[in-house]
């Protein structure tokens, strides 16, 4: 994780605004709705990589919560895009995968990752998962 | 509305797209197992259809999808070709895929 990454991560406020990063429609709907209604947060969605770099800057999430595999450019691809950045180096970043094999997940927390989400989730608890992270909980998967 | 009504409404949208999803699968399991690749593409449609079938609860759906996404993984997404045991495998799984969207999964 790069200084400024490290920083931003270390002076986090609370959590309002999540930009949801995820290809498939069904998952936005489902994920929106949880994170909206059972959690309070104010969600944006974007259908790709490419997409969310574009409108990063103006929507200005608190964290990003990022799919791992999309079509194109996936995840990863996006943060390191991000960090290349220094205006968008710092957002915290949560991926949601269904690949949490421990190599998996050490690999994205020296990203810089806070945590990963493991898919499918429950939408259930999608809220508090991602509120733990947040709070510093730790980057394990559910 | 309250998120018990909304999930329950994302649901049954979510279920009545199931026949559709599933052709799309089909579709693309044709080509792939004619020899005309698309393997990844394959793969990608599946490891979707597991995804949110997981998610939207429809567990035993999700199983099924799951055995077909274990299944295709190193041969579809290296785009190498379907050989005759996989080919048979996989068509008994999107075969009780079908019969389990067909008689209404819940």
């Amino acid at each position: 994780m790069d200084q400024s990454a490290r920083v931003r991560n270390a002076v986090r406020g609370e959590l309002r605004r999540i930009l949801l990063v995820e290809d498939e429609p069904d998952i936005q709907s489902i994920a929106r709705l949880a994170l909206e209604t059972l959690g309070g947060y104010r969600v944006e969605v974007c259908g790709s990589g490419p997409e969310a770099l574009e409108r990063v800057g103006s929507i200005r999430p608190d964290l990003i919560l990022l799919d791992v595999m999309m079509p194109g450019m996936d995840g990863p691809a996006v943060v390191r895009e991000l960090r290349s950045r220094p205006e968008t180096a710092g957002y915290p970043v949560v991926f949601m995968t269904a690949k949490v094999q421990p190599q998996e997940l050490n690999r994205y927390l020296e990203m810089g990752a806070l945590g990963v989400i493991a898919k499918p989730f429950d939408p259930m608890v999608l809220s508090d998962e991602l509120r733990r992270l947040w709070e510093g909980g730790g980057g394990g998967q559910r | 509305m309250s998120f018990e009504t909304a999930w329950e409404a994302l649901r049954e949208a979510y279920r009545a797209r199931l026949p559709e999803r599933l052709r799309e699968v089909e579709e693309a399991w044709r080509v792939w197992t004619s020899g005309r690749g698309g393997g990844p593409e394959l793969y990608r449609k599946v490891h979707s259809l597991n995804g949110s079938a997981g998610t939207y609860g429809y567990r035993e759906l999700q199983g099924l999808v799951a055995e077909l996404e274990a299944l295709i993984a190193p041969s579809a997404r290296e785009e190498k070709p379907a050989e005759i045991d996989l080919r048979e495998q996989g068509e008994k799984l999107l075969e009780r895929m079908r019969q389990r969207i067909q008689e209404g999964i819940s």
